[in-house]
């Protein structure tokens, strides 16, 4: 069945019973139950529910940040938790972009350095990256602010830097934890329209956590998750 | 991994405060190392300069049998010597010095001493003896003294004898034969070394030869200059197979406790650099935590966007290295510039040691610093900067 599913080569990743429990003095929490979830290519998904209910644990299961206590991730197919930490942090460079709350970019690059920097570590040439970075600078509306450094961006430019960075090597998907979570509504819906553009634009699948009405409203598809568990899984025609 | 250089050059100046309060400790410690280095460095060399210059010059010759005991009858021919010398391009002066045992006798008191002769000329162009006469007590063989005897103060002290005043030398001739002749002292030496003074006299070749009953071309030893001191390995090898039947030894072979002072100066720079630095690495140490432990968050996102935790650990290496290299090179050039001027006036260390007492180096020291210490220091701090990164990278990738 397994091998059924994962020869369908539109699918990117595939959860399996994903549990993830942490102690919290003698009593046990679990912060992700028995997940099974299955994302496909192109997709631009949000996982959504209140505070504590399981969302960054999830993309972090996902992303091969943290391992589960019980359960598999399969990502194109592949076990994420059968490979080695080295195997592992190169398994992310060439295949997932990460968008985080905060701390997203490195304060002493500028801000064309800092998106062609996952590009940078996986070996890609000067040319390709510049040519790259131009591109994504041009799509997030910062082609200005190439050569300043993060220190002088507002919290929604940092982010669309952020997210520039994470698709500049082309990944399989991306990972975002509650991208907007920071920023005014402006900014916020700045950030949602460049990463829906990206996502059409570019066929990159997005994976982000939000309880943000707004993301919400522009996801295609929401995945609600209660103390850990899919409680309901929608999908949108926008 | 051009990236990887640049972020670790550029968080140097992150924190512009901090790293320029550790550039200037490092910089300050490795200006004391190494000048502390430049002043031994010319303690040792003055040290074994004053031996060359005064008492051995770079490499003599005797006759094989010579050895300690100054025999008379154990002379070499000066042509055959000479001959060779000619042959051996980089000798630049040589002086064919008698050399005998005498008592030298006042009407109180005698002492015993090695007697050299000498050919004035000769013998200023390889010893610097005649410099240490000060005005007002004789000269090298200047005067019109009949027979001069030049000795130095110490002697003159105990004998209670001063410029021309008469002294009986008595000598045995290659017959065995004893010679007392009378003196008059000419000039009045004082070198560094007690030892020499106590033990050395000088006569002119010319007033010896009469009394040693040994033929006109005989020398006993014969002092060699040579143009550059790192050529005396050299000059020796082309002498030895030129004059196989004399023995020709270096300056630290005449006095192998030169060889001991020159190793042991070496050792115990490189202790006292290494000791010095690791001292400054454990300061170090410190900071880099400081500096590496703020920026976990950060680190931690590079490790999560695909940066491996080697490359991360690179990065602190390198970053670490900048900030050391930096102040090492601060701190020589600090060094470079304060030998530079030490160098030419030279450091009066008389309150360490009294000039009378006569260890066998002067007073005044010029301190110098050779290419091979920088290399040490550079090693060395370059070493003891990875060394301080090891905790923090081990505390920031935990």
């Amino acid at each position: 069945m397994n091998e059924l599913i994962d020869n369908d080569k539109s699918i990117i990743v595939r959860t399996e019973n994903l549990s993830k429990s942490f102690l919290d003095g003698k009593s046990v929490i679990k912060a992700t139950d028995r997940v099974n979830l299955t994302i496909t290519s192109g997709e631009f998904t949000a996982v959504v529910g209140p505070s504590g209910s399981g969302k960054t644990t999830l993309l972090n299961l996902i992303g091969g940040l943290t391992s589960p206590t019980s359960g598999k991730v399969f990502v194109k197919g592949k076990d994420i938790n059968q490979l080695t930490d080295k195997e592992l942090v190169n398994f992310r460079l060439h295949n997932i972009g990460f968008v985080f709350q905060l701390l997203n970019l490195i304060p002493v690059l500028t801000v064309e350095e800092n998106i062609g920097f996952v590009m940078e570590l996986q070996g890609a040439d000067k040319e390709q990256r510049i040519e790259r970075t131009a591109e994504l600078l041009e799509v997030i509306g910062m082609r200005d602010r190439a050569h300043s450094r993060p220190s002088s961006l507002s919290g929604g430019q940092k982010q669309r830097v952020a997210v520039a960075r994470a698709l500049a090597s082309k990944p399989l998907f991306i990972l975002a934890d509650e991208p907007t979570a920071n920023l005014d509504t402006e900014a916020a819906e700045t950030l949602l329209n460049t990463m829906l553009l990206l996502n059409e634009k570019e066929k990159i699948t997005f994976l982000f956590s939000t309880h943000d009405p707004r993301v919400m409203n522009k996801a295609r598809r929401l995945i609600t998750l209660e103390d850990g568990r899919i409680t309901k899984d929608e999908t949108y025609v926008r | 991994m051009k990236i990887i250089y640049k972020m670790a050059f550029r968080n140097i100046f992150r924190r512009k405060g901090r790293s320029s309060l550790l550039v200037t400790v490092i910089a300050i410690g490795v200006f004391a190392a190494s000048f502390a280095v430049s002043i031994a460095n010319g303690w040792s060399k003055g040290v074994y300069r004053e031996f060359i210059d005064m008492q051995t010059s770079y490499l003599q010759i005797h006759a094989n049998k010579f050895s300690n005991a100054n025999e008379v009858t154990e002379f070499m021919d000066k042509n055959v010597v000479q001959q060779a010398l000619d042959a051996v391009g980089e000798v630049d002066y040589a002086s064919y010095r008698l050399k005998t045992n005498a008592l030298l006798s006042t009407a109180n008191t005698s002492v015993g001493l090695t007697l050299i002769g000498v050919d004035r000329e000769e013998e200023m162009k390889v010893s610097s003896v005649y410099s240490t006469i000060e005005s007002g007590d004789g000269s090298f063989f200047e005067s019109d003294i009949v027979r001069p005897i030049i000795i130095s103060k110490r002697s003159a002290e105990r004998l209670n004898v001063d410029i021309k005043s008469r002294i009986i030398l008595s000598l045995q001739d290659s017959s065995g034969e004893i010679q007392r002749v009378m003196f008059r002292i000419g000039g009045l030496f004082q070198t560094n070394s007690k030892s020499f003074d106590n033990t050395t006299a000088f006569v002119q070749k010319s007033d010896l030869m009469p009394y040693l009953n040994i033929p006109g071309e005989a020398v006993h030893e014969v002092a060699i200059v040579v143009n550059d001191l790192r050529e005396c390995d050299n000059v020796k090898q082309k002498l030895s197979q030129l004059l196989p039947e004399y023995e020709i030894k270096k300056w630290d072979e005449i006095y192998p406790l030169m060889q001991l002072v020159n190793a042991w100066h070496g050792i115990a720079s490189f202790l006292f650099l290494l000791l010095f630095f690791i001292a400054l690495g454990l300061s170090t140490t410190n900071f880099m935590m400081m500096s590496v432990l703020e920026r976990k968050g950060e680190f931690r996102m590079l490790n999560k966007v695909g940066m491996s935790e080697n490359r991360i650990g690179l990065m602190i290496i390198i970053e670490t290295l900048f900030t050391t290299l930096i102040a090492t090179s601060i701190g020589l050039l600090l060094c470079v510039i304060a030998v530079s001027i030490s160098s030419k006036s030279g450091i009066d260390i008389t309150f360490l040691f009294d000039r009378k007492s006569g260890y066998g180096f002067g007073t005044v020291v010029y301190p110098m610093i050779d290419k091979i210490d920088f290399v040490h220091i550079f090693v060395l701090v370059s070493a003891i900067g990875i060394f301080t990164t090891i905790s923090p990278i081990k505390k920031v990738l935990k």
